[in-house]
């Protein structure tokens, strides 16, 4: 934008002035604008005083014609009075009037000194005036009464009507005077007023103009000087600072492309310089890797061949070969990692990542270091989050980096991993109990070589390297790193990156828990009864998946078929009632339990509906949970047919968790005794070994009686089988079990959530 | 048992290699470059290749590619070996066409599990 203004501004930046001497011009130049504007103030105001004097002169002249007017009208009234009463004393006030007459026109000739003609005329009026009246009193004085009436008709009168037309004449002119001072006045002031006004408006359109041409010729070159100073802050030293200011600012600039110059040389030598050292870095890290293999490989290998051969006293020295080797690799990776970082030679990944597969991955590598101190591990990760993108080897190692310090420095406590995604960012966030820091050790603590006390390295080991390239890293993943730590309690780490290209959480949302667990659906739609319900749920070991409204339920259970629904009744929209009869009317979901979970107290509505189950709000958990467990994996007795009594009672362990009863025997023989004193068992959990009559034996016998025939078999046992003994076996059993299995309580629940509800198969129990 | 070919110019990691693998029973051949490992694969017809990715004439990149590309040995599987894991390593290593990747020094009972799983899932192959 060009305006005059802006036009001034180049020429007044380069005066060669100082900004000081051009701010004192410009002050000067509005005050000698003012000082005019007073002097024409003044000047104005002496002119309508001199015009106030002649109106008050005119007026003093009107006053005194009129005097003289009035004298005149007097003197002839005074005279008719001597002429009726001729008495001594009305002559001599007549001829005191006259000495009045005299003085006020003495007073005349003396205000109105310029109107010498008329007044000329009026004394010669007045002098013949005067000469009549004395006349005409000695002639009444001498009794001549007649006479003086005489001379006071013809005489007198006239010349008194000649004075007043004289004074009258005199009036009209004083009185045009003032008229024509007033109207002079009145345009003086409008021309003052004009002037003054255009004086003000000049002198603050000069005060803008001076004051905005200065600013800006300060301004424009302070800007260009930060810009430059920015750029130079972010490692931009080509560009220059061009001002056309000659006074303090100029040199400024000057200083700034000087300083520029300079540091910019500085600059590029100290990239040359960590150039340098970066490569110096790649490669020795490279050369000294190398024979670091060896060191590690070799002290592995003979470590494994002392143990083969039994030379036990050498593997403590072997294994610290190892270790020691192992842990100057770390340290020479990091080194090498943080080197390619600073030389800005790190290169980023991004890839889709799977954050349940890594998330498996870090727990499955964490877990024995966590083991190491005797520290409990929790991972908290909501299933089915889906990929996200970014770095899967930066933010594996950054995991790994914070887990294993976690583990480090705690004993005996707890190290937390948590993911916590939202819709813009994804947090991880990485706890311990463990001997946490100091504020001041948390400033220094991603600083490279740098742990928050150098005793901690002799005491804990590690690099004190990981933590600054897990901040590195982080940011190289446009996210951040934060901690809190409280001394002797832990501390928190938490890792914030962008969720990108990740769908948001999952539109329709998974199950979350153990893959094969029993899948409970809750239909509720308060947030917080959902979360009761379903922490509550967990807990027990179920997956849950929730709805929040009746028709997503119908949705969510024709998509999962879930293994038990816990159903709210109030809810907007579709009412839990109306769900329960849409369920219920499902071929393909009629049979599933549902658990009515309501304020409301309708159990018979309820039951008559086809609800497995009523509880009222605020639910008993305990209640609750014996609910579900008896709807999903059924209730009644299993006959646990074992001769060992540590395998019955693992077994008897898993069943009575989730609430079923249980039989013993420990052969076949004692167990088809049992079978025929009692009703019919839910489940046989059967061992193949055993004295007397064995497995094998006890399944030929079941098969023999039409009310044994059915009765689910489930084999535990420690026996390998053959192809011959499994096809025997397929045949007549559910399932085969291999004693010792680590998922025994996993497969049970497996099995008696699909088998047959005693309730609706065996009434008689 | 299986028959395993190491690719890897370095003495020492091709010594102790064997050697390790030897004790867990394998049956070892080893070249010292990519061409003497193309060769090796086509001629003895290992079970699976280990292939350091830093050769010299040809290197382990092009080498796997060669190997991939060719009917003859297409099947068999390889494990891509790499010195201190880089960013993008395991992505661009699988996308050369190894069946796996693993890094320098092998931690060995990790690279075993490795091996093993391949040499399983190769069994299955019809």
């Amino acid at each position: 934008m060009i305006s005059p203004n802006n036009l001034l501004v180049g020429p007044v930046a380069r005066l060669p002035w100082r900004v000081q001497s051009k701010l004192l011009v410009a002050f000067l130049a509005i005050v000698a604008l003012l000082i005019a504007l007073g002097a024409i103030g003044i000047y104005e105001l002496s002119a309508v005083n001199q015009r106030t004097e002649e109106l008050i002169k005119s007026e003093r002249k009107i006053a005194a014609y009129r005097q003289v007017q009035h004298d005149t009208t007097s003197q002839l009234y005074s005279i008719s009075s001597a002429l009726l009463v001729s008495d001594e004393r009305t002559l001599d006030s007549a001829l005191r009037q006259l000495n009045q007459f005299g003085y006020d026109l003495e007073r005349l000739q003396f205000v109105a000194k310029d109107e010498i003609k008329l007044l000329g005329k009026v004394r010669e009026e007045y002098d013949r005036f005067i000469a009549v009246v004395t006349r005409v009193v000695g002639l009444i004085r001498n009794g001549r009464v007649e006479e003086a009436r005489e001379a006071q008709l013809k005489e007198a009168r006239p010349l008194a009507n000649r004075l007043e037309r004289l004074t009258n004449e005199l009036v009209n002119k004083a009185e045009a005077d003032v008229v024509a001072g007033i109207e002079a006045s009145g345009q003086a002031y409008h021309t003052s007023q004009t002037i003054v006004v255009a004086f003000v408006l000049g002198a603050i359109a000069l005060a803008l103009i001076l004051g905005r041409t200065i600013s800006l010729s300060l301004i424009g070159p302070i800007r260009e000087i930060d810009t430059r100073l920015n750029e130079i802050a972010s490692g931009d030293f080509t560009q220059r600072v061009t001002v056309g200011n000659r006074d303090e600012l100029g040199a400024l600039a000057a200083n700034v492309n000087r300083t520029s110059e300079q540091l910019g040389d500085l600059y590029h030598q100290l990239e040359m310089a960590s150039e340098h050292k970066s490569t110096f870095l790649a490669s020795m890290s490279h050369e000294l890797r190398t024979p670091l293999n060896a060191i590690i490989g070799y002290s592995e290998m003979l470590y494994e061949t002392a143990q083969d051969e039994g030379q036990d006293e050498f593997l403590p020295d072997l294994a610290k070969i190892r270790d020691a080797g192992r842990h100057l690799l770390g340290l020479i990776n990091d080194i090498l990692d943080l080197s390619k970082i600073e030389a800005g030679k790190m290169e980023l990944y991004l890839e889709e990542v799977d954050l349940g597969a890594l998330v498996e991955e870090v727990r499955s590598i964490v877990e024995p270091l966590a083991a190491a101190n005797a520290n409990g591990l929790e991972i908290i990760c909501p299933a089915g989050l889906g990929t996200f993108r970014t770095d899967r080897t930066k933010l594996k190692q950054s995991l790994l980096n914070l887990l294993s310090n976690a583990g480090k420095f705690t004993h005996e406590g707890r190290i937390k991993l948590e993911v916590r995604p939202a819709d813009a960012e994804i947090s991880f966030i990485i706890s311990d109990t463990g001997i946490g820091m100091t504020d001041d050790q948390q400033g220094r603590l991603f600083q490279a070589f740098s742990q928050a006390d150098a005793s901690t390295t002799r005491q804990y080991g590690g690099t004190g390297l990981g933590l600054a390239i897990t901040k590195r890293f982080c940011e190289m993943l446009d996210g951040n790193i934060a901690v809190a730590s409280t001394p002797g309690q832990g501390s928190t780490f938490t890792i914030t990156l962008p969720n990108r290209g990740r769908v948001a959480l999952a539109a329709t949302p998974l199950p979350e828990g153990a893959e094969h667990a029993p899948l409970v659906m809750i239909v509720d739609d308060d947030p917080n009864a959902r979360d009761l319900l379903a922490t509550t749920m967990r807990r027990e070991g179920y997956r849950v998946i929730e709805a929040t409204d009746g028709a997503t339920a119908l949705t969510l259970a024709h998509e999962w078929h879930p293994d038990i629904i816990t159903l709210d009744v109030l809810m907007p929209r579709m009412d839990g009632w109306a769900v329960l009869t849409a369920l219920k009317s499902d071929l393909e979901l009629a049979e599933t339990p549902i658990v009515i979970v309501t304020v409301l107290e309708d159990r018979s509505i309820a039951i008559s509906l086809g609800a497995a189950e009523f509880l009222t709000k605020p639910v008993d958990r305990a209640r609750l949970a014996a609910t579900i467990r008896q709807h999903v994996y059924g209730s009644g007795v299993v006959l646990i047919v074992d001769d060992e009594p540590e395998s019955r009672q693992i077994a008897r362990r898993h069943l009575d968790r989730l609430g079923w009863e249980f039989a013993e025997a420990e052969d076949g023989t004692s167990a088809l005794l049992w079978l025929s004193q009692n009703p019919r068992p839910a489940m046989i959990l059967l061992d193949l070994l055993m004295p007397g009559m064995n497995g094998f034996a006890f399944l030929e016998e079941t098969a023999k009686r039409v009310e044994w025939q059915n009765i689910p078999v489930v084999i535990l046992t420690a026996m390998p089988l053959d192809a011959a003994e499994r096809a025997i076996l397929a045949g007549r059993t559910r399932e085969v079990i291999a004693k010792g299995a680590d998922d025994l309580a996993q497969v049970l629940r497996q099995i008696l959530v699909r088998l047959p509800k005693v309730t609706e198969l065996a009434p008689t129990t | 048992m299986a028959k395993i070919l190491i690719v890897e110019d370095n003495e020492m990691n091709r010594d102790m290699l064997s050697r390790r693998l030897a004790r867990r029973g394998y049956e070892i051949t080893m070249a010292v470059d990519g061409e003497e490992g193309i060769a090796a694969a086509k001629n003895q017809t290992p079970d699976l290749i280990l292939m350091d990715m830093s050769l010299p004439v040809v290197n382990g990149w092009e080498a796997t590619r060669r190997l991939k590309a060719d009917d003859g040995t297409r099947a068999i599987p390889i494990i891509g070996l790499t010195a201190h894991a880089m960013a993008g390593d395991r992505e661009k290593v699988i996308e050369a066409g190894c069946d796996d990747y693993d890094t320098k020094p092998v931690e060995l009972p990790r690279l075993l599990k490795k091996i093993e799983a391949l040499l399983a899932r190769a069994g299955e192959r019809p």
